[in-house]
């Protein structure tokens, strides 16, 4: 066991976890946010992506003591109060996911982009975006929600 | 997952003192996505993981006329982005 101190969805907690607990098993089973889901397993979806300090990563494949003296950012987090992120509020509006399951990382995939880039191009978002797979959608309306919440042409 | 210790070396010579002590029972962790992979599928089985994130990037990075030398614990997305790789050398 280790103690581990990060900032989470802006406030700081600190726990007890396993070496060998892996940051979704922490998030989902330990501080019961199931926001972020989990899919392949293997790195390759997409799904399970949070940003830690600020930089999207795959969290069925980070150990949580990776996390001590970090910020994580999911799901949860990126609402202000009852005032969804513009990107939340982009996939709302232009049917930018179908069952869900993809949708959180799909999200913090592309707040990643606009806090580095506010204004991407189209196709440097659907290059970003690569890394997400989707199997409900077909892609065009996920590039449309993010380009809407960008105002990218 | 499999349960391991995980150590965290401050500098390179904890790392190695480290490698040292625990020999083949151990395995080294930077970014970690294949070794995690590899520990999920019960492919590998370290009884140590020993994490160098606290390491500074090992070794000189050095640009030369067509290529690039990059030390080791270097992120690969940090050099494209600080535009070191020259543009002729990414196809």
């Amino acid at each position: 066991m280790r103690r581990i101190t990060l900032t989470l969805n802006g406030a700081s907690i600190s726990r007890e976890v396993e070496d060998s607990r892996l940051l979704i098993e922490f998030l989902r089973e330990d501080l019961k946010l199931t926001g972020t889901k989990e899919s392949c397993g293997v790195g390759v979806c997409g799904a399970c992506t949070v940003l830690l300090d600020g930089k999207p990563i795959s969290s069925c494949l980070a150990l949580a003591v990776h996390t001590d003296g970090c910020a994580v950012t999911t799901i949860e987090g990126i609402a202000e109060g009852d005032r969804l992120h513009p990107l939340q509020e982009a996939f709302l509006a232009h049917g930018g996911f179908q069952c869900g399951i993809c949708t959180p990382g799909q999200i913090l995939a592309a707040k990643a982009l606009l806090d580095a880039n506010p204004h991407p191009t189209w196709s440097e978002i659907q290059h970003w975006m690569m890394g997400n797979l989707c199997r409900c959608t077909g892609y065009y309306k996920i590039i449309e929600s993010i380009a809407a919440a960008c105002g990218a042409e | 997952m499999i349960p391991f210790t995980y150590l965290e070396p401050s500098n390179l010579d904890e790392a190695l003192a480290l490698l040292a002590q625990h020999g083949d029972g151990a395995k080294l962790i930077a970014g970690g996505t294949g070794l995690v992979n590899f520990m999920k599928q019960r492919l590998v089985r370290p009884r140590f993981v020993i994490g160098l994130r606290a390491l500074k990037p090992l070794g000189d990075d050095q640009r030369l006329p067509n290529r690039v030398r990059s030390g080791g614990l270097e992120f690969r997305r940090g050099r494209f982005r600080r535009g070191q790789v020259p543009s002729r050398l990414l196809g």
